[in-house]
């Protein structure tokens, strides 16, 4: 039954085995965290809360430790984990530590937000599942292989319906089923894609080599078409054109902790996959599928901002805003790893900090008028300087305006497109590069609309209305936001 | 032979498409929904024929198999809490978030 080949080395894949087991350090601790969060809800009663966050903050402090330590004794070329199904190197590492540092994020958010207050949020729970996402996407980044892919992709997937639909009110139930049926079907679609793949390529590997070996199949346009079924998935985690529908609905309903998490963490791992998949279309392809992407960020960003445009309630302008980001996640899938593979973790962390920061300001002014409607915001201003000083910085950061550090993002994306354009003179390369500076200037109409209703605005009545916001924190995001415009050889 | 194969999935995979695009019932697109994963697990059982050194695409559709299984379980307990609230699993009544 098993072929000779396979028992005749069977010493040497254990050994293999057990070698890649000890590069995981990272993910051993997410995997204890979550075991004793399971511990902890064999007691189901509310009193844990404060046990759930401090297990998570713990768990999470832990991991980037180990993957501070890996990162450290990481060979410079790389190492190739589970027979090449996984692959770590020092670049995957860097992103691993920017997730699980938006997973501390997340449950530090949460400890602040107004889910806190409520009675019956099932906390150690919610917990529990972002964890179980970081571990999905820890090995989604890893991943080289069309099963790891999909599994990983599918944790985080599984377990994002499930936290959407968590505090199981009307409008999470609904939110949580969409965002279930569009994430199950364009699942079927990327598996139909792989499964084709594999027919023509005789692997589920994905590394040049095997696309270099399979030279005839991989030079029919079934291998393009069923590459770029493949990638469905990617673009429903990055909520990028054909799958951006479930993105307002679960935007508006889920809790800001939670949702400032989504609009991050897989949205980045999925940028990276996105990148890396790129990375591997043959050179007689590449114009191609340069154009299609080309297509798709342009519809995606035009959507997104005038999607934004109509929008009075703060989440879902930020929904649609996420959207129009991701079209300038897919700029580095367009113009190759090789141009602009540094600038990823740039622009990763400044989106993260941006939209964190503008989701937590979101939340203080839900805590304060229980509702997300931009109608109170009117000349509230002049009571709330610094509040409105702070979000005017990440608006600034989101749509890339200087002196924040989203500036420097888009420049390099904006920049690379360019050099992109000048070597390959794809015509579109170029229209996405127009297309994308307008709808910058564009998106200012909605981004500064938060201020304007703040400061420019007349306030209804007299009253002295103050929020309260977490201050500290918030300045800390805006001054590494600004910090990061200035001094950029830091990073770098 | 594997024409025959190759073409069935394909075709199944139109009837999924077809139906989560047409259909309003929750229930019945996820059914569609199953019907493509069953048009992939079929297209890598088939090629997995030609990798008996291995088994890399009976291996994939069995990996399918539980995870639809879960994704399954999850979809229709969050039906239940949909019926629940709504008393309707028409998609198409489900619109109180927008606007």
């Amino acid at each position: 039954m098993f072929s000779k080949h396979l028992v005749e080395n069977l010493s040497y894949q254990l050994n293999n085995l057990f070698n890649s087991f000890s590069y995981l350090g990272g993910e051993y601790c997410l995997l204890i965290g979550i075991f004793f969060l399971i511990l902890i809800e064999l007691k189901p009663t509310s009193a844990h809360k404060n046990w759930g966050i401090s297990i998570g903050i713990l768990t999470m402090l832990l991991s980037i430790f180990q993957l501070w330590i890996t990162l450290k004794n990481i060979s410079p070329k790389g190492q190739n984990l589970f027979e090449e199904m996984l692959v770590l190197n020092s670049f995957n590492l860097q992103l691993k530590i920017i997730l699980a540092i938006i997973g501390l994020l997340t449950f530090i958010f949460l400890a602040f937000s107004s889910t806190y207050k409520e009675k019956n949020f099932p906390f150690s729970e919610w917990i529990l599942f972002i964890l179980t996402i970081e571990l999905g996407l820890y090995i989604l980044v890893m991943s080289q292989n069309l099963l790891a892919i999909y599994l990983s992709l599918e944790v985080v997937s599984l377990v994002s319906y499930i936290l959407v639909a968590l505090p199981f009110k009307k409008q999470n139930a609904e939110a949580s089923i969409k965002y279930l049926l569009f994430g199950a079907f364009t699942t079927g679609i990327t598996l139909y894609g792989m499964s084709l793949l594999y027919g023509l390529t005789g692997s589920l590997d994905m590394n040049p080599a095997i696309i270099s070996a399979n030279f005839n199949a991989v030079k029919s346009p079934l291998w393009l078409m069923a590459f770029f079924l493949t990638c469905g998935s990617l673009f429903f985690k990055i909520s990028s054109l054909p799958f951006h529908f479930w993105t307002p609905d679960v935007y508006e309903a889920g809790n800001s902790p939670l949702v400032a998490f989504l609009s991050t963490a897989p949205k980045i791992a999925g940028a990276w996959i996105l990148i890396f998949f790129s990375s591997l279309v043959p050179t007689f392809w590449l114009p191609t599928w340069q154009v299609l992407l080309s297509v798709i960020a342009i519809l995606t960003m035009t959507l997104g901002n005038f999607g934004a445009f109509k929008q009075t309630n703060i989440k879902r302008m930020l929904a649609y805003s996420s959207i129009a980001h991701a079209s300038f996640m897919l700029i580095p899938a367009i113009v190759g790893v090789h141009l602009a593979g540094n600038f990823f973790l740039y622009y990763a962390v400044v989106y993260s900090l941006g939209t964190f920061g503008a989701f937590w300001l979101a939340e203080n002014y839900f805590q304060k008028f229980g509702t997300f409607d931009m109608k109170y915001l009117k000349g509230i201003g002049r009571w709330n300087v610094g509040f409105g000083v702070i979000f005017l910085v990440f608006l600034l950061t989101l749509n890339g305006l200087p002196p924040t550090s989203g500036f420097n993002a888009k420049l390099f994306f904006f920049s690379a497109l360019w050099q992109s354009y000048t070597q390959t003179k794809i015509f579109m390369l170029l229209v996405l590069l127009v297309i994308g500076v307008l709808n910058t200037g564009f998106a200012l109409f909605y981004y500064l609309k938060i201020p304007y209703l703040l400061f420019i605005k007349n306030q209804m009545t007299e009253e002295k209305i103050v929020i309260k916001y977490h201050y500290f924190i918030n300045f800390l995001f805006g001054f590494i936001l600004i910090l990061l415009f200035f001094g950029l050889n830091l990073f770098l | 032979m594997i024409t025959l194969y190759v073409s069935l999935s394909a075709f199944l995979f139109s009837i999924g498409t077809l139906i989560v695009l047409t259909k309003k019932n929750i229930i019945v697109i996820l059914m569609g929904i199953e019907l493509i994963l069953n048009a992939a697990n079929l297209n890598l059982i088939v090629f997995g024929q030609f990798d008996k050194e291995y088994l890399r695409g009976h291996v994939f559709a069995l990996f399918i198999m539980v995870v639809a299984t879960a994704e399954v379980s999850v979809a229709l307990a969050i039906i239940w809490l949909v019926y629940k609230y709504f008393n309707t699993t028409n998609i198409d009544e489900l619109k109180t978030l927008k606007e």
